[in-house]
This record gives C-alpha cells, sequence and structure tokens, in this order.
C-alpha cells in the first residue's frame, strides 16, 4: 500500500517536472519567424498597388473618369465611401513592413532598403492622407489599440522628411541592394531617387492651396531631379500568375454579370470628338472597347448608370491582362511641371499664358501618355497639332492642362486632389447625387465602420463632414 | 447488453471493504433481462449492508456468499434495480426489467463512470439506442434532436453527410470563429467533432463571406456508426463535466457502444432502405413570364439583362409560355441505403463484439452522394481475477460528392433561376453547359454535375485499457487512445463557370490529417465508514496530445494544356501548408464522493489543466466544482403513494479554457499572389497579434434542481434552473487595423447564460400488453453580453450589407440587426412622394435574435405486444434567420410574394412636411401609387427592409414518426431467428413555419459556427421515409 502511495508521488514528480518541456510546442512550423529585406520588399510594393487601385477605384469615379454600372447614385454620383480594403492595405500591409524594413536596412547598414522604403512610406502616406486628412501615423503600427491620428500638416510634414532622408539613403553606396525583389523597378536605385523627386513635386503642388506661387517654385526645383521618360513610371506591371486588378476584378468579371464600373460621359466626351471639346483623342479605342451592336463611343452620365455604350474588357489598355497599374507616371510628372510653370509665371484659374518651358511640358503630357499607349506617331501628332491642343504659349491655360493631365491620369486616383483643389473645375454635377453632401461636392472618404467600433473615441475627434475640406485644401 | 469495463468501474463505486462473517453460504444463480430473456453480464449483485459483492460473468451468472435473511441487490445501467432476500435456496435466478426511467436508474456520467441517478447534483440526460434508431438519422448529432432538453441542434441542410451544430445551454464563447460545440467522447475515446471548412476558393472572382459556406461539410461525429451505440449521456453544465476540464466547458456528449452480451454468438443484421425529397420549399407567382414592367423583353437582350427579370406580361397571354417551380423540380429523389452486421461472442474469459455497417446516399441535389462504410472490433480478455485488458478499433471511410453552397453556387443560382425557364434543360447535345443566363449564372444542374467537391475520408480510432484491481478497496485503470483521420478532397472548376471565370479554370486538392492521442490513468479508492455513511475517492491524470500533421492544400489557377483534371494542367501552382495546430494538455484531477444513507449524497471534484496554449506564467490553472444531492422523500416521506421520490440538487463549478495554438507568437506567412510571377517569394507578418499575459478564460456555473416522481414512478419531473458566468473570454478581438494589427486575443468581457431545463416523461398507461410512454423536453435559455471592454463597442460576426449579427454590450447573444423604415416620432412609417416607404440605412437597430425564444420535444410511443408506434413533435419557438436567397428570388419577381403586382395602393403610414419654424408635422399617407417591379427590385424599398430580410424562423414539425412490429416469438420458434422485426420510418412529415424560404433549419455557415441565423443559400433538408428489417439470429 505504501508502495502504491510512493509511486503516486513519484510519477506526479516526474510529471509536473517534465511537464514544461512536454508543453513547450505553441510554435507553427509552417511559418517564418523572421524574415529577410528581399521577402518583404516585393509584399510592400504589392501591397502598394492594390492601395492605389482602390483608392483609384472610388478616386476616379468621383472625378467622373468612370462610374458605376450597377446602381444610379453610386460612387459617380459622390456617394461617401470608407475604401475600407485600402485602409486595411495600408495599416495591415504596407506601413508595418516598411517600418520592419526601415529598422532592418538601418542595422543591416543596407541605406538602399531604406531609401526604397522611406520613399515608399512617403507616396503611401500621401495616398492615405488624400482620402481621410487625418491619418495614424507616428502611434500606429505600436500595438496601440487607440493610437491617435496625425494632423494632415504633420504627415505633410513627415513625408517631406521621408523624402529627402530616402533620397539621402538612395545616394549612398549600398553593399546590400534590391534586385528582382524590387517588382518596380529591378534595383535602379536612380529611377527610384527620380520617382522620390517627382513625388517632392507632386507633394508640393498639392499644397497650392496654401501658396501657389511657393508650391510651384518648389516642384519645379525638385523636377529638375524627376522623372525623365516613360521608362522612369512608377507602376505594377502582372503577369499570367498574378492578374492585375482591372483585369481579374472589373473586365472578367464583367463576362459573368458582375458588373462594377465603366466609362463615365464626362472623360468619353472629352474624347469623342464631340462637345465640349472636339479633338477626336485616338487613345479612345485604346481605353474602351464598344460593347456588342454598339458604334458611337458614350460613357455612363455621372450618377445616372445610362448612357454607356462602352465597357472594361480584355482587349483595353489599363483591364488587359498584362496592364499595369500606374501609380506615378512620367506624364503626370510633365503635368505637375505644366502645372508649376503656370503659376510660377503667374498664372491663375482665368488667366492665359504660360513660358516656352511651360508650354512644351503641357504637350508632352498627351505625348508621353500616348507613346505609354501605344498610339502610333501620326495618330499622336495628329492629336498634338490641333489647334485645340496646340493652342500655342500665350493661350495655354489651367483647364488646358488640367485637361491633359486628367486624361493622362486615367485611373490614377491622384487626379481627384487636383480636381479638389480647383473646386471640381467644370465637371457637371452628379445626377442622383448624394444628398447627404446638400449640393456641395465631396472632399474626403469617410474612416472605415472598422475604426468608428475599435478606435471610437481618436474616430470621434476626427470625423469631419464628407463635404467639409481638408486642410491642405483650404 | 453491457460493457464489461462500465461494470468494472461501477463495481469500483458500489466495493466496499469485506468485513468477514462466519458461517457464509453460496449462493449462485443467472441473472436475465425480461426484454428477451438474454443473460445479463456484468450486473452488480451485493450483499445489502456489507462490501460484499460480485459482477455476473458473461453467461449471467453469479456466485456470491452471504447469509439467510440477508438481502442481495442486483443492479445494472438501464434496468429497475431489484433486491432479494435469501431464503433457503442456493440458487437465485433473477429477471431485471428494463427501464429507462426507474428509481435507481443509472446513468453514464464524465469519464464514463457509471452512477446512479439520484446521487447526482446534476442534470445528466440519457438518451437509449432506441430512440435513436427511431430519429432515422445516420448523424448521431441529428439523432438527438428533440430529444435533450437544453440543446438547440441544428443541421446545414440537406445535403448527403451534411454538418450538424449542437449547442448545449447557449453560446458561452464570443470569439467569431470559435466553436460552442460540447466534447464527443466514446467509450472514453475522445473524437474529434470539428468541422473543417479548409481552403476551397479560388484567389479572385468569388464574394464568398466564408469558406465555411461553400459546403455543409460534415461535423466528425457523424463517422460514428448509430447502430455501434448503446446509449448517450449528455452532460450539459461545468458540474457535470466538471472531469473532463476544459475540453468539455460547452458540455459533453458521452457515448458508450454496445457490447457482448452474453456467452453464445450473437448474430444480428439490419437493413434498411429509404427514399428522400425536399421537405419544403418556397412558393412562387404562378401567373407572370418574364419581362419588365409588365411587358415581354426579347431574352437575347444583353443590356437590359431582362432574362431575370419575371416582370413580365400575365401568363395566359401566350399559350406556349409555361411557369416551372424550379424551387421544388431541380431536386430529385435521393435514396439512402444502410446495412449492419453485429456479431458478438462472450465466455468465461472476454468478450468480442463486431460490425460492420455501411450506409450510402444519393442526395435530392442530382449527382450529390454521402458514403460511410465502418468496421468496429472491440475486445476484452480476463488475464485474472485482478487484470481485465481491453481494446477497441472502428475504422471509418466516408464521403461523398458536394454540392456548392453559398456565393457562386447551386443554391444561389438556382435563386435566381427565372420560372418562365426549365432549370432542368441544363445540357446541349455536345456535353456544353446550355445557359440561358449568358454565364452571368451558372446552371445549377450543370455545375453540380461538372464541379461538385469530392471527398473522402479514412479514420482509425482506437483504445486500449488495462484494468487492475490493486486490493479490494482499490482500482487502477489506464486507457490510452487514439483518434486519427487523413481527408482528401478535390475540386475542378472550368473557366467557364461563373466562380472560375476570373480565374481562367481552377482546381484545388485539399489534404486534411488529424491525429489526436489522449493518455488516462485513474486510480480509486472506496470506503464505507459505516451502516450511513460511504465514500470514494479517485485521482487522475490525463495526457492530450493533438495535431493537425502535414495538411496542405494545393491550387491551380488558369487551366492549361494538356487540359487533364489534375493541378499540374493549371498555370499558376499553389502548395500551402495548413497550421498543424499541435496542442497538448496535461491534467490533474481528483474526485471525491461521500453518500449519506440514500439520503445525502456529496461530490466534489477539482482538477488542474497546464496547456500548451497559453504563455507559461498561466498556463496552468485550478477550478473546482462541488454537487449536493438531497433525496427529501427518503428523509421524510417514505414510501408516500403520491410523490414516490423527491429530490433537490444543486451544483457550483468552474471550468477553464484555453485558447487555439499558436496565438502567442508573431508570425510571418505567404500572402496570396506570392510568389509573385511564380518567382519572387514575398512575406507578411500575419495580422493577428496576442495579450502576452493572456489568461484562461473561466465559466462560473450555477445550478439547482429538482426531480420529483409520482404515482410509483408512472410520472417524473425533473426541472432545472442554472447561470454560467463566462469571464476573461478569450477574445479574438477585432482591433483598429493602425495597431499593425486587425485581431488581438485578449481576455475581455462577461456573458451570462441562464435557463431552465424541464423534462417530463409519463407512462399514462401500463398494462401488460400495451405500454403508452410519454417524454417531454422544454428548455428556454439566453445569454447576455455583461460587459465588454471600452475600447471595442461591438463584435460583428457577420453582415451582409442588410443585416447583421452582431453583439455590443447589454445585448443578447445572438442578436440580429437590420435597417428599418425612417419612422415619425410615433413610429408610423414615412411615406416619400413616390408613395412608398424607405428604408433609413443609416443607423441599423435590433430586429431579432437568432436563438430560439424556447424550444420543446414530445416524445409519445406505444406498443402492443409486437407492434410499436412512436412519434416525436418539436416546436421550435422564435429564432430569427435572414434568407440570404429570397432576396434574388424577389428582386427577379420569381416568389410568390411578388405575385401581388400592378396594384393601385395606398401604402401604410403618414407623410412629412416640414414647417417654416423646422418642425416636421405627419399627416396619414394618402398618395395613391402601384406596386410594380420597382416595389420589389429598389433596394430602399422592400428588399433591404428588415421586415423583409429577417424572418420569423419559428418551427413546428413531426420530426419523426416510428412503426416497428415483431414477429411473435412463437412464430419464429422453430426457425433460426431470435428477433424479426420490421420498422417503417418517417422523418420532417410535417413542417409548419411561418418562413417564406426552405426548411429553416439549414445553417448557411455550417456546423460548427458561430455565425447563427443565416440559412438559405444550402441544400435544404429532406422528408424521408425509410423501411428496415432487424434480424437476429438465435
Amino acid at each position: 500500500m505504501k508502495n502504491t502511495y510512493k509511486i503516486l508521488f513519484l510519477s506526479l514528480i516526474i510529471g509536473l517536472s517534465s511537464c514544461d518541456k512536454f508543453l513547450d510546442i505553441n510554435t507553427d512550423p509552417t511559418l517564418k519567424s523572421d524574415v529577410t529585406l528581399q521577402e518583404l520588399l516585393p509584399t510592400v510594393l504589392f501591397y502598394t498597388t492594390e492601395a492605389s487601385y482602390r483608392q483609384s477605384f472610388i478616386a476616379c469615379q468621383y472625378v467622373q473618369q468612370i462610374g458605376s454600372a450597377t446602381t444610379a447614385g453610386g460612387f459617380d454620383a459622390q456617394d461617401d465611401s470608407e475604401n475600407a480594403q485600402g485602409w486595411v492595405e495600408m495599416y495591415l500591409n504596407v506601413l508595418p513592413h516598411l517600418n520592419i524594413i526601415i529598422d532592418k536596412a538601418t542595422a543591416q547598414n543596407a541605406p538602399a532598403y531604406v531609401g526604397v522604403a522611406k520613399v515608399l512610406m512617403a507616396y503611401n502616406l500621401g495616398l492615405a492622407t488624400t482620402s481621410w486628412e487625418n491619418i495614424p501615423y507616428s502611434q500606429a503600427d505600436k500595438k496601440n489599440f487607440a493610437p491617435e491620428y496625425d494632423s494632415q500638416e504633420q504627415i505633410y510634414t513627415a513625408i517631406g522628411k521621408l523624402l529627402d532622408e530616402g533620397i539621402a539613403a538612395l545616394g549612398q553606396s549600398s553593399n546590400i541592394k534590391p534586385g528582382i525583389d524590387d517588382l518596380a523597378y529591378n534595383g535602379d536605385m536612380g529611377k527610384w531617387t527620380r520617382l522620390a523627386y517627382t513625388l517632392k513635386a507632386r507633394f508640393a503642388m498639392h499644397l497650392s492651396k496654401k501658396n501657389a506661387t511657393q508650391s510651384a517654385n518648389i516642384a519645379i526645383t525638385a523636377l529638375a531631379n524627376g522623372m525623365k521618360t516613360n521608362e522612369d513610371d512608377f507602376k505594377l506591371v502582372f503577369n499570367t500568375r498574378n492578374l492585375g486588378p482591372w483585369y481579374s476584378r472589373v473586365a472578367l468579371a464583367n463576362t459573368t454579370g458582375n458588373l462594377s464600373i465603366t466609362h463615365c460621359a464626362t472623360l468619353i466626351n472629352l474624347m469623342n470628338g464631340t462637345a465640349p471639346f472636339t479633338v477626336l483623342d485616338p487613345r479612345l479605342p485604346l481605353i474602351a472597347t464598344l460593347r456588342r451592336n454598339q458604334t458611337v463611343y458614350g460613357g455612363t452620365r455621372p450618377g445616372a448608370n445610362q448612357g454607356a455604350t462602352v465597357d472594361f474588357t480584355v482587349t483595353a489598355w489599363h483591364s488587359r491582362q498584362l496592364a499595369p497599374v500606374q501609380m506615378v507616371t512620367y506624364a503626370e510628372t510633365k503635368a505637375i511641371e505644366a502645372e508649376a510653370r503656370f503659376i510660377a509665371n503667374g498664372g491663375n484659374r482665368t488667366s492665359k499664358g504660360t513660358t516656352a518651358l511651360g508650354y512644351d511640358a503641357y504637350l508632352e503630357i498627351a505625348k508621353a501618355n500616348m507613346s505609354r499607349l501605344g498610339v502610333t506617331d501620326a495618330n499622336a501628332t495628329k492629336y498634338l497639332t490641333d489647334k485645340l491642343v496646340a493652342v500655342g504659349n500665350a493661350n495655354v491655360t489651367l483647364e488646358s492642362i488640367m485637361r491633359e493631365k486628367y486624361k493622362a491620369m486615367f485611373l490614377m486616383g491622384d487626379i481627384w486632389t487636383d480636381f479638389r483643389r480647383y473646386d471640381y473645375l467644370s465637371l457637371p454635377y452628379p445626377e442622383n447625387p448624394n444628398l447627404d453632401l446638400k449640393g456641395k461636392t465631396i472632399q474626403r472618404m469617410v474612416y472605415p465602420l472598422s475604426e468608428s467600433t475599435r478606435n471610437a473615441a481618436v474616430y470621434k475627434n476626427n470625423f469631419k463632414d464628407m463635404a467639409e475640406p481638408m486642410w491642405m485644401f483650404k | 447488453m453491457k460493457i464489461k469495463y462500465l461494470q468494472k468501474l461501477r463495481l469500483c463505486i458500489v466495493f466496499t471493504l469485506v468485513s468477514w462473517q462466519v458461517a457464509l453460504a453460496q449462493i449462485k444463480g443467472r441473472v436475465t433481462s425480461n426484454e428477451d430473456n438474454s443473460a445479463l453480464p456484468g450486473v452488480n449483485v451485493t450483499v445489502k449492508g456489507t462490501q460484499r459483492g460480485t459482477t455476473t460473468n458473461s453467461g449471467g451468472e453469479y456466485q456470491i456468499a452471504a447469509n439467510q435473511g440477508q438481502v442481495l441487490v442486483f443492479s445494472f445501467i438501464g434496468f429497475a434495480n431489484k433486491e432479494i432476500t435469501i431464503g433457503s435456496q442456493s440458487t437465485i435466478n433473477v429477471t431485471l426489467m428494463a427501464s429507462e426511467q426507474t428509481l435507481s436508474e443509472v446513468v453514464v456520467t464524465a469519464l464514463n463512470i457509471p452512477q446512479e441517478k439520484k446521487a447526482l447534483g446534476y442534470s445528466v440526460q440519457a438518451v437509449s439506442a432506441k430512440a435513436i434508431e427511431e430519429s432515422g438519422e445516420t448523424n448521431l448529432v441529428a439523432a438527438l434532436q428533440g430529444k435533450v432538453a437544453g440543446a438547440i441542434i441544428t443541421g446545414s441542410g440537406g445535403a448527403p453527410g451534411a454538418g450538424v451544430n449542437i449547442i448545449l445551454r447557449g453560446i458561452t464563447s464570443l470569439s467569431g470563429g470559435s466553436d460552442n460545440q460540447p466534447l464527443f467522447v466514446v467509450d472514453g475515446i475522445i473524437i474529434s467533432n470539428s468541422t473543417s471548412a479548409g481552403n476551397p476558393l479560388p484567389s479572385a472572382g468569388s464574394n464568398s463571406p466564408g469558406a465555411s459556406e461553400q459546403f455543409a461539410n460534415t461535423n466528425r461525429a457523424a463517422d460514428i456508426n448509430p447502430e455501434d451505440v448503446e446509449n448517450i449521456s449528455v452532460l450539459k453544465g461545468p458540474a457535470a463535466t466538471a472531469l473532463y476540464g476544459l475540453r468539455a466547458s460547452n458540455g459533453a456528449i458521452v457515448i458508450t457502444t454496445k457490447r457482448a452480451k452474453s456467452g453464445k454468438l450473437g448474430v444480428s443484421l439490419n437493413a434498411s432502405v429509404g427514399i428522400d425529397n425536399v421537405a419544403k420549399s418556397p412558393a412562387i407567382q404562378t401567373r407572370f413570364i418574364q419581362g419588365r414592367l409588365g411587358e415581354f423583353i426579347a431574352e437575347d437582350d444583353p443590356n437590359l439583362r431582362s432574362i431575370f427579370r419575371s416582370f413580365g406580361p400575365a401568363l395566359n397571354s401566350n399559350v406556349n409560355d409555361k411557369i416551372y417551380d424550379n424551387f421544388r423540380d431541380f431536386y430529385t429523389t435521393g435514396v439512402r441505403q444502410n446495412y449492419n452486421l453485429t456479431l458478438t461472442k462472450g465466455g468465461e474469459k472476454g468478450n468480442i463484439y463486431f460490425s460492420a455497417g455501411r450506409s450510402f446516399q444519393n442526395g435530392i441535389v442530382p449527382y450529390s452522394t454521402f458514403g460511410r462504410n465502418s468496421l468496429k472490433v472491440v475486445g476484452q480478455y480476463n488475464v485474472s481475477k485482478k487484470i481485465q485488458l481491453s481494446a477497441s478499433a472502428n475504422y471509418i471511410n466516408s464521403g461523398g460528392n458536394r454540392p456548392p453552397a453559398g456565393d457562386k453556387s447551386i443554391f444561389s443560382s438556382l435563386s435566381y433561376w427565372p420560372n418562365s425557364y426549365d432549370v432542368n434543360d441544363y445540357i446541349k447535345p455536345d456535353g456544353t453547359q446550355n445557359n440561358i443566363t449568358f454565364g452571368v449564372v451558372d446552371n445549377p444542374l450543370y455545375l453540380m454535375q461538372f464541379s461538385p467537391r469530392v471527398d473522402k475520408i479514412n479514420r482509425l480510432i482506437a483504445d486500449a485499457t488495462i484494468d487492475y484491481k490493486v486490493t479490494d478497496w482499490l482500482t487502477a485503470k489506464y486507457q490510452l487512445t487514439i483518434d486519427t483521420y487523413k481527408e482528401n478532397r478535390d475540386r475542378f472548376v472550368d473557366s467557364t463557370f461563373d466562380v472560375g471565370v476570373q480565374v481562367k479554370g481552377w482546381m484545388t486538392k485539399e489534404y486534411l490529417n488529424y491525429r489526436e492521442v489522449n493518455s488516462n490513468l485513474y486510480l480509486t479508492a472506496q470506503k464505507k465508514f459505516n451502516d450511513d455513511w460511504s465514500g470514494s475517492a479517485m485521482v487522475g491524470n490525463s495526457v492530450v496530445d493533438s495535431e493537425q500533421p502535414n495538411s496542405y492544400y494545393e491550387r491551380g489557377e488558369g487551366f492549361k494544356s494538356p487540359f487533364v483534371r489534375e493541378v499540374s494542367s493549371f498555370r499558376n501552382y499553389t502548395n500551402r501548408p495548413y497550421s498543424p495546430n499541435r496542442n497538448r494538455i496535461v491534467s490533474f484531477f481528483g474526485d471525491v464522493k461521500l453518500s449519506y444513507r440514500d439520503i445525502l449524497y456529496l461530490n466534489i471534484t477539482g482538477r488542474n489543466d497546464m496547456v500548451s496554449t497559453l504563455p507559461v506564467q498561466n498556463n496552468s490553472f485550478v477550478y473546482p466544482s462541488a454537487s449536493l444531492s438531497y433525496v427529501f422523500t427518503e428523509h421524510f416521506l417514505p414510501n408516500n403513494p403520491v410523490l414516490s421520490f423527491g429530490k433537490i440538487r444543486a451544483s457550483w463549478a468552474q471550468v477553464g479554457k484555453g485558447t487555439s495554438p499558436y496565438v502567442t507568437s508573431l508570425y510571418y506567412g505567404i500572402p496570396p499572389n506570392f510568389p509573385f510571377g511564380g518567382t519572387v517569394d514575398g512575406y507578411s507578418r500575419l495580422s493577428t497579434t496576442s495579450d502576452p499575459n493572456l489568461k484562461p478564460e473561466r465559466t462560473t456555473s450555477m445550478e439547482i434542481g429538482t426531480e420529483l416522481r409520482f404515482f410509483k414512478n408512472r410520472l417524473t419531473v425533473d426541472a432545472t434552473y442554472f447561470t454560467m458566468d463566462s469571464k476573461d473570454q478569450i477574445v479574438n478581438a477585432p482591433v483598429t487595423n493602425a495597431s499593425g494589427y486587425s485581431r488581438y486575443f485578449t481576455n475581455i468581457g462577461l456573458i451570462r447564460n441562464s435557463g431552465i431545463e424541464l423534462m417530463v416523461s409519463a407512462r399514462p398507461i401500463q398494462t401488460k400488453n400495451f405500454k403508452w410512454e410519454s417524454m417531454l423536453n422544454y428548455s428556454k435559455s439566453q445569454g447576455t453580453v455583461v460587459q465588454m471592454p471600452a475600447e471595442l463597442q461591438e463584435i460583428v460576426y457577420y453582415d451582409n450589407g442588410v443585416t447583421q449579427l452582431k453583439v455590443r454590450e447589454g445585448s443578447k447573444v445572438g442578436d440580429l440587426w437590420g435597417f428599418d423604415y425612417r419612422r415619425s416620432p410615433d413610429g408610423q412609417a414615412i411615406i416619400g412622394t413616390n408613395g412608398f416607404p424607405a428604408v433609413d440605412l443609416t443607423q441599423s437597430k435590433v430586429a431579432g435574435n437568432a436563438l430560439p425564444n424556447f424550444i420543446a420535444g414530445w416524445n409519445n410511443s406505444f406498443s402492443y405486444k409486437g407492434l410499436s408506434l412512436s412519434f416525436m413533435l418539436e416546436w421550435r419557438d422564435g429564432g430569427n434567420v435572414v434568407d440570404l436567397a429570397e432576396v434574388n428570388s424577389l428582386r427577379n419577381g420569381i416568389t410568390k410574394l411578388t405575385e401581388t403586382r400592378y396594384e393601385r395602393v395606398i401604402m401604410k403610414g403618414v407623410t412629412e412636411t416640414k414647417n417654416p419654424d423646422g418642425s416636421f408635422v405627419y399627416t396619414p399617407n394618402t398618395v395613391l401609387t402601384t406596386l410594380d417591379d420597382n416595389f420589389y427590385r429598389t433596394a430602399s424599398q422592400l428588399p433591404n427592409w428588415q421586415g423583409f430580410t429577417i424572418q420569423d424562423g419559428s418551427w413546428f414539425r413531426l420530426r419523426s414518426m416510428n412503426v416497428g412490429y415483431s414477429i411473435p416469438k412463437k412464430v419464429l420458434a422453430k426457425s433460426p431467428f431470435g428477433v424479426v422485426r420490421f420498422t417503417l420510418t418517417g422523418t420532417n412529415l410535417l413542417i409548419n413555419t411561418p418562413f417564406r424560404g426552405y426548411d429553416p433549419e439549414a445553417l448557411s455557415f455550417g456546423a460548427g459556427t458561430s455565425l447563427i441565423g443565416y440559412v438559405g443559400r444550402n441544400a435544404p433538408s429532406t422528408r424521408s421515409f425509410q423501411f428496415g428489417v432487424n434480424l437476429s439470429l438465435k
């Protein structure tokens, strides 16, 4: 009997002492606990692209490049949008990984990666702040479950600092450099540097309402080192395994009736030779495909879900299988320059005339974009020499620069900031408009529902009416 | 009939120290059952008032030393105790009366310990093999429907092999993916009842809210062959399951399987065949054909896509037009077959049980199938008087062709299918799809024929046990168990299908493996202190090692040459591992029982669990339970003619709970779309993190109850009230993404569940030949979220855009939120200038609750000689549901609801006018308007209104009806057969429900989900008729 107790007691002791080791199995062997710079950069670039697509999908409806093909009163009627998935991409898939790259690259003395990451951080912060205004940054990705948002002013300061530091880092010699993991530039540090300078110009012009001339001068200075050719475009090219979003989610989905968007009449009417801009644009058949039995190009009337004779198909340039998602382009760079030189020359919304350099930049917008889209030289020349396009430097207006920018930045959401800077220019007010705007125009995306339920107090402090202009536009 | 090793345990409890007396005579005899006169092995025979006892051998024989005048007590599970005073005879043969409702009823409790029910301080409900058989169900969980008070059992539709969900005493875990189902234990072997959703979706092109809705995956307890089951004990609360610890924090289903009944070879054979049909289908409008606004529009006008709209002219305008009831005619008659062979043999040295079962079903969805083959061997060998060895092995092979459900599935397509067209006209002569919708949706029949999911599982459940009688007061038992399976799932979707087009066709192959090993050791000591007091003590240890090793999926996308149905024939190949989810638990536990005569029973338990899943500093936790049973009739009212028996029971128990494996560390995984281009690797940090100081969650339960028996046990009333506070819940809480994470495992909140359970059983008529037994189960419970952390306002489980299943502080678990019409201050709908009310989509409000107000099951069985009749009525009151498919049929003018059209109406409500001072006046609406397509199609009018989206899912049904006839023994006398019995079973024979769709009892998100209340996009439940024959050889 005593023995029984002894055995029992002994086995208890043995059991307890070996327990800790026995239970130490709580690590998932199918996942990694650490990764390399080369394994993070592709992820960041992929999700930066996703975030850009998400933002463009909505912003380009707000500016009437595209419109809803499913419902009247959609985003093309300035319906409010959370862009919740865009928020997810920014805060779960981009920002944390950029922070890790910056930390790791700093520790490993790899300034090339530091530079790339800082430029990407600046780009993404710009994407986010122009969507939602105040956004989490300095307290983000810190496992803080009620992070305060930074003001937009603070974000622009941070962006400037990131770009300067990024440019400096890109200029240093680096033993460890990106290669095939750099899905955008394949490790070309020169292209990254030119992107950084173009971004400096883009963000400077974003603040043109604060001080137009100062913005223009900063932009012009930066652009001396900005993108030089279409080869400098910042984009992600998809492939037969990774299908681009405009192809897979829009064009292919169209074929099974899962409709989403089509081209908006506002854009189509600037290209199909009808009023108000009667030049036939050779890019039109490349970006829009006529529906069965249709012969006349027409877009959906903003907010109406009516009038479209065209669709995104697998043959259209932006929605074909190997189409890139474009994020910052040389054509945009020239548009920024054209506007900056126009303003630096004393131009304003009602004035006419720019400098010779400004006029060259203006013409280069369409030229570069047509070259990118594969328009024949003859067709491009025909367009560029049309009297409504080749107006001469004395007759260039802000509207004409913005018209070219609008067409060249098809499906690139940053065009929305231009329209907000200039009170939506001459865009028609949509049918079935968002009644909550009370006749005004939409100025922001609303914070995602996840913020209102999971970070409620901070959300409340930062919430603003969607017709209220952002700090940057005041 | 009963299990030998159970009987040993039973013995442990009644076994007491032997006090030697002089001049004992040897009494021997044989114990038989009154049911079929078969010998009963394992019956406990004790001498009353002494510690002497024995059990009958496999021939039902016993031998015991006793004096004249002493009383022998014969007791056995499922039989009434019998006491016989010893006279001068030396042979005492005894016939025990089988009964489920006797004073000394014995039930199986935690760790398969049989106990007298009257000694229990908590509620336990037993379900017999007969009741399971009468249900006509092949899924064991479904077989429990209506038979257990406090159990909410909901199927996931009528696809063969569809999973069934069971919740005991409400939902206690708030986390979205948490499984609130009880632990399943078969003969001491903990088995997996998981329902695995897997990864059945393509990388793009699906709007599915989750994998769990895509196929009504089987809950793994369905692998158990119901024919092997002897009885099921349902342990509902933490007091009942205290000895199982954390894994049974949602209750336990303790299954005891059949064993050899007697010495000679027993052979029995059961066979049944049956048919299935759709139980209930949505009513359709039969007056209007395709078109819009009353006009016919050509079907090939792609711009208008009018093919989907049945808002055209009235049927009688063209003799060639016809209306098809696709919701009914799509389904075919299913056929089910079930065969089972059982061989048993017992002897002095042990016994053996063998069974082979096969069930096969062709479902009501054409081409859907499910089959289960089961082989089971159980053996027991008595090495010596002190040592007994036993082992069992159950091999199961199951699987079938599963119909795709949910988004872009058979059932979503069917909900769109215009009733001007026959859905069964589906294939062209060249074998391609005859798709009238231009690819917008797939023909459901074609989709099922060419793109089902095919799965196959091989499973082994086995154990080895040794029982050792150390001394006459101390016993030891060791049991080693294993449950392991390998499952393969394949699906091929070609690029023409809606769900395949965006990735140009795809195929997935999944390999899901599971293995769990359990080691259990128990030491039990018995002590009788004196004539009044006796007790027992048990200590035990268990070790669990569970994992899903080498599980992964392969997916190919972009079909390419050579165009064979293999993942190698796809451009984009992905191979990803599933987490092995390895987890271990080491537990020590103790149990002390003390009883005072037959009056007072006290049971105290304690358990210490150490889990691998929590941080080291918090991974060991201890929790106690105490329960008391007081038989007051024995104390105050013995032999009362009205109240034959009365007891009060009370218990208090705690149970802890760990968390999922691996959540305490940070990881990087490969996101979708990588390697980019097939060559460039990419990793991303997982977006789930955890509190570094994560603690075990704790549920504290209090239960009081009473059991009253009247008129010599002819009427029994058993009532229970319980509360359960689940505190420090481990919740996978959604957090602001700006934290760098989307979910955070932390301890939060408090949920309080409370409810009552009532069981009434009666034998209103009991004569020699005629018997009527009646049993009523009733339960009502609710859960409230008492506390949520300040930083978390709500947890949304599911949001389909127009309804939400979510909780907030103070809300009820299961609340469904919807959107109402804009209303005036006095609650009237505000009618717009168009004459219609408009839904206010800015503010959702509680519009229902997915959990029922109460559920009740009433079973009646009648027997007259060899003839028997039983039927089960079931009533579920309340429990709102959202039909995910109905809106398609509404907007396209298919459902009966839309038959009211082109009528001039004045909608009930008020119109709103604004005064110059900004105030509003409301006047009764007088706007005359027309109910046309727009009313049914415009989102803000009917389709999004909570009055449409959230329906009453109450039902009343004739769950099952069973008629049986046994050929009289006299007739069989000269035949080789001992039993010949014929049965006719019908299930789901009548359903009465206000719900407009198919049977509301068909969870969209499958078994094991907390996404309750959503139905409609899966196979409807069935009505079946089965004819069976049971034979057993003499």
